[in-house]
């Protein structure tokens, strides 16, 4: 039971730093802080009566505490470039974040498991060693730069896909227009697959070696059992935690990589949003969307502590041990 | 004479962590150590002598009694500690971490002359240094290497006693020095020690091995579980020992054309507060379930056993 | 020497001295030579070249062969001095006949010629839409640009540019500013930002690891719970938050990357300081009185150091690409001419529609360069840290 609740407070107090720290910079900015939470071209009269009810007027301590009422309730304050709700303009734009990202993470996870698996299983192959390529690429190739190749080929030379946006302008009705939006999220999804897949093949394939190389399935190779019973019923069983793990893990980066997708596809989407709030000054949309983003984060930390520590119970004890 | 180390009712328990037990190092003991004399502390692995050199140096505080090394506690802060630690050398029982990895062997040899604060200049600290390591049986060619690298187990532990002794320490604290020379190395490296201790200087040498103590001690403590089960004269331990412990230390030791006697079989741990030696001991009897004092048997002899001085000692 | 076999040191002199000598050679970076979006001069041989006619008190004509279409570009500007009463006129004089260009009426000025200009499309007999330059170049031939006048001039300078779609090694970008030029002035901010970011975070996290790990109790406790909680939150968007609000020069770009990359470093030191820690050395040298600071000093860095020199090398590309990142979305200073502004630029201006991949290839590929070059000049300083490493990897 120690092992849960530490997490959750260990997730808890980064949820509160991120808060503290959210609080700090937005109101430690140099001039008026309330030119930071309230829209400078409101009247005089309207400023005061947002001045109350944001409770700028009371200590500082006071107005943390409130603040971080209205932030574990969503409430961010209105945005500066639309004046609507930051919390509508937000959920408005997560679920494109979330496809973008979600279906990014499960092809390049379904790929890069089976090159993984298949380069492991061939130790010293073609497929291998353009494996092991790939996953040492994609630590040094600017997320931004292929997808502007990409872009540059596939939708100015070749145009195959379209230059920006996420729909077509006039969008299309019914049908039509789920294919057009997935015909605009192709290509972003394409880049972060080919940026991705090399370095989940290269984990899975690491993972699969030292499985494959360990004693349980020495002896159930002994047995005689079928190589591929053996490599998909028992090894692959065995990697399933640290892979599951490694998907939770992986989504913080996945996250900070859609900032750059979708700026670079011009796509609607919390990262573009994080992005032009904090080009447009809009502080009260960039402090809920960088909340947003750290929320995602912090989440999904703890759920990789969770599923490890389900699947293992050893890493439980050690990590205890460790502290 | 000029008492150097003293110990009154010294025990130490280590503190236990994350759901292990506190394991007891030692049980309250007391001796002392003069000026010019040489102590050997002589048992098995895990017996407390290591533990005792370091309260000694005041790496570590005894969790009972009190330690006094030239007159100052150890282990306190400030000027008058630090001045009685400062005439020790110590040479440790691992010479793998003993020695500064980074350092060449020259300087890692000088280092303990030049420590800030040091007004010894560097030019003489090495003279000393280069004097020392020859006189420790380390080739020139050696003396640029890494410590940390390229050098054998014994040659490190020459650079370790030949660190320990660049100060000319008035007190040396010499944790099993020998454990890995050849038996050549380690006659030369016997003398240098005589000859150390002709010249009125103190030793404290820690061993396992009664003969090699003989060889550079005057008196020996016989340390078993964390109790002293034996003192005196190390040439009486040797010959005349009254505790059966330090009987069977004696004996296990090889000898030419003697087949080495069978060790009695142990009869599992000994139960707390017993005597130490009990699960061994051929003489066992039913007082030996508690621990036996350490009383006077003879002129400079104190033994820790519930049979009466089995061999009458002589003179 | 192995480090001298390996390819990674000698491309990144090579980068670092055409970074720090190039822009000298080259010339400003910032300065426009070329209409936008010029080829590079090896790609598109049928576009022209650029050409400078020039004209002076001494030489009042100037000619040459043209080969080409017409240029993208034409302009004349220049000064002049007349004796008193007469009157001259600047004339162009192609294989199908003569153009008055100019009028020099007065004592003396300035004149200013440009083929975008409406008034001079005007004086051509041309509508204000229609481009002079088919006008100005209606077939290949030899031209002449000449002073005609009643008596000479007492000053005369002109320079006409005839800028064609071609430039320099690399063309040019959406304001007409050499490529390359810019290329190299992104060496050194890359390799500045990446190297000063990098050695900020060395040195906090070999500071925060060599007291974690050498003081342990609350000092550990509380840095390496701040690492962990570091290690917690997504990167970019903290950095662009702190950008957007702290501002976006050079030294703040060096703080902020620094500030948030050091936690990798404190846990390796720290590690080895605890397994150092407890040597009996050292130890003995605190027995001996020897004060922390030397401890640290003299025998934990130095053991340290090997390992450090790889973890910095290995997170110089990180560095380098998340400052990369940040000038790509727009999050540096303008003025700050990096690879990653380079790339900014090229995606908000048009280089897309205009097709202009050369504006895109040299920093994009710069940045991969540099990258694979510290990492295996990482990998090559981690295995002589550690000799082991090397039968592990594959």
């Amino acid at each position: 039971m120690t092992y849960w609740s530490r997490r959750l407070l260990g997730a808890l107090t980064v949820l509160f730093f991120v808060l503290t720290l959210n609080f700090a910079l937005f109101r430690l900015m140099p001039g008026d802080p309330v030119a930071s939470l309230i829209d400078p071209r409101f009247s005089p009269e309207s400023k005061e009566a947002l001045r109350k009810a944001y409770g700028l007027d009371r200590p500082q301590a006071e107005q943390f505490l409130l603040y971080l009422k209205r932030t574990v309730t969503f409430d961010f304050g209105l945005s500066f470039i639309s004046g609507r709700p930051v919390w509508q303009e937000l959920r408005n734009r997560l679920p494109h974040t979330v496809a973008l990202t979600g279906s990014a993470l499960a092809l390049s996870g379904l790929i890069g498991t089976f090159l993984g698996v298949t380069a492991a299983r061939r130790r010293g192959g073609l497929l291998e060693r353009a494996t092991l390529t790939a996953g040492a690429l994609s630590f040094s190739f600017p997320s931004f730069f292929l997808q502007l190749l990409l872009l540059l080929l596939l939708a100015v030379f070749w145009p195959l896909f379209p230059l920006r946006g996420s729909v077509s302008v006039p969008a299309p009705q019914g049908a039509a227009l789920i294919a057009d939006y997935l015909h605009h999220l192709a290509l972003p999804v394409i880049s972060l697959v080919l940026l991705s897949f090399g370095s989940w093949a290269l984990y899975v394939r690491n993972l699969m070696v030292k499985i494959l190389g360990s004693e349980p399935l020495f002896l159930a190779r002994a047995k005689g059992l079928p190589e591929s019973i053996l490599l998909w019923r028992h090894a692959f069983r065995t990697a399933l935690p640290p892979l599951l793990t490694l998907v939770l893990l992986s989504l913080p980066g996945l996250l900070s990589g859609a900032v750059i997708t979708e700026t670079v596809f011009s796509l609607h989407g919390v990262g573009r949003f994080l992005l032009e709030s904090i080009q447009g000054q809009d502080y009260p949309a960039a402090g809920g969307a960088f909340y947003l983003l750290a929320l995602v984060t912090v989440a999904s930390n703890l759920l990789a502590d969770a599923a490890y520590g389900m699947a293992d119970p050893r890493i439980r004890f050690e990590r205890e041990r460790r502290r | 004479m000029t008492e150097i180390v003293r110990l009154d009712g010294v025990g130490h328990l280590f503190a236990g962590r994350g759901g292990i037990a506190p394991s007891r190092a030692l049980h309250p003991l007391s001796f002392s150590l003069h000026e010019s004399r040489s102590l050997a502390l002589v048992g098995e692995s895990g017996s407390g002598k290591t533990t005792l050199l370091r309260l000694i140096l005041g790496l570590e505080e005894p969790t009972e009694g009190t330690v006094s090394l030239f007159g100052a506690d150890p282990a306190a802060p400030g000027e008058e500690a630090l001045r009685a630690r400062r005439r020790c050398g110590y040479v440790p029982q691992d010479p793998f971490g003993g020695l500064p990895p980074t350092l060449s062997v020259l300087d890692a040899a000088a280092e303990p002359l030049l420590l800030p604060g040091s007004d010894i200049d560097g030019a003489l600290a090495r003279r000393q240094a280069r004097e020392l390591l020859r006189l420790c049986l380390l080739e020139e060619s050696l003396w640029a290497a890494r410590a940390g690298m390229s050098l054998s187990g014994g040659q490190r532990q020459r650079v370790c006693l030949a660190r320990a002794l660049v100060t000319d320490p008035d007190l040396l604290l010499a944790d099993e020095p020998t454990s890995m020379q050849d038996s050549q190395t380690r006659r030369r490296l016997v003398e240098l020690l005589q000859a150390r201790s002709a010249r009125g200087k103190t030793l404290l040498f820690v061993t396992h091995d009664l003969v090699l103590a003989r060889a550079v001690t005057e008196r020996a403590v016989v340390l078993l579980r964390g109790r002293i089960v034996e003192e005196g004269p190390t040439e009486d331990l040797l010959s005349r020992a009254i505790h059966p412990y330090t009987r069977a230390l004696a004996a296990a030791l090889p000898r030419l054309g003697q087949p080495l006697a069978a060790p009695p079989p142990a009869l599992g741990p000994a139960p707390p507060g017993s005597c130490p030696f009990v699960d061994r001991c051929p003489h066992r009897m039913p007082a030996c379930a508690s621990a036996p004092p350490l009383r006077s048997v003879a002129e400079g002899r104190r033994a820790a056993c519930w049979q009466e001085a089995p061999q009458k000692p002589t003179g | 020497m192995n480090l001298l076999r390996r390819w990674s040191p000698w491309a990144l002199l090579l980068l670092a001295l055409a970074g720090l000598i190039g822009p000298r050679l080259t010339g400003d970076a910032e300065e426009i030579v070329a209409p936008p979006f010029a080829r590079p001069l090896w790609l598109d041989r049928s576009a022209p070249p650029n050409r400078h006619l020039l004209l002076s008190t001494k030489d009042l004509e100037a000619s040459l062969d043209w080969q080409w279409g017409p240029p993208a570009g034409f302009a004349l500007t220049g000064t002049y001095r007349l004796p008193e009463g007469a009157s001259a006129r600047l004339s162009w004089t192609g294989p199908e006949g003569s153009l008055v260009l100019a009028e020099l009426t007065g004592a003396g000025g300035r004149f200013a010629l440009d083929g975008r200009d409406i008034a001079f499309r005007l004086r051509l007999g041309l509508s204000p839409f229609q481009s002079p330059l088919e006008r100005l170049f209606p077939e290949p031939g030899p031209y002449r640009l000449r002073y005609e006048g009643t008596t000479p001039p007492e000053e005369l300078a002109a320079d006409l540019h005839l800028s064609g779609g071609r430039w320099g090694l690399l063309g040019t970008d959406q304001r007409g500013r050499d490529v390359f030029r810019l290329f190299l002035a992104g060496i050194f901010v890359s390799l500045l930002i990446g190297l000063a970011a990098t050695l900020l975070a060395a040195l906090l996290g070999t500071t925060a690891g060599l007291l974690g790990g050498y003081l342990g109790g609350a000092v550990d406790g509380a840095l390496m719970r701040l690492a962990d909680l570091l290690l917690a939150l997504p990167l970019l968007p903290i950095l662009m938050v702190l950008a957007g609000l702290w501002g976006r020069g050079l030294w703040q770009l060096i703080l902020i990357l620094g500030l948030f990359s050091w936690m990798g470093t404190a846990r390796t030191v720290r590690a080895l300081t605890l397994s150092l820690r407890e040597a009996p050395f050292v130890e003995n040298l605190r027995a001996l009185g020897a004060p922390t600071w030397y401890i640290l000093g003299r025998h934990l860095l130095p053991e340290a150091l090997p390992v450090l020199l790889a973890t910095v090398t290995l997170g110089v590309p990180g560095a380098i690409l998340a400052e990369a990142g940040l000038a790509f979305l727009g999050l540096s200073d303008p003025r700050l001419l990096s690879w990653g502004r380079m790339l900014h630029e090229a995606h908000s201006f048009g280089a897309f529609t205009a097709g202009a991949w050369w504006i895109l290839l040299p920093p994009g590929l710069g940045i991969v360069t540099v990258c694979l070059a510290f990492l295996d000049l990482g990998r090559f300083l981690e295995e002589k840290a550690d000799p082991r490493l090397r039968e592990e990897t594959p």
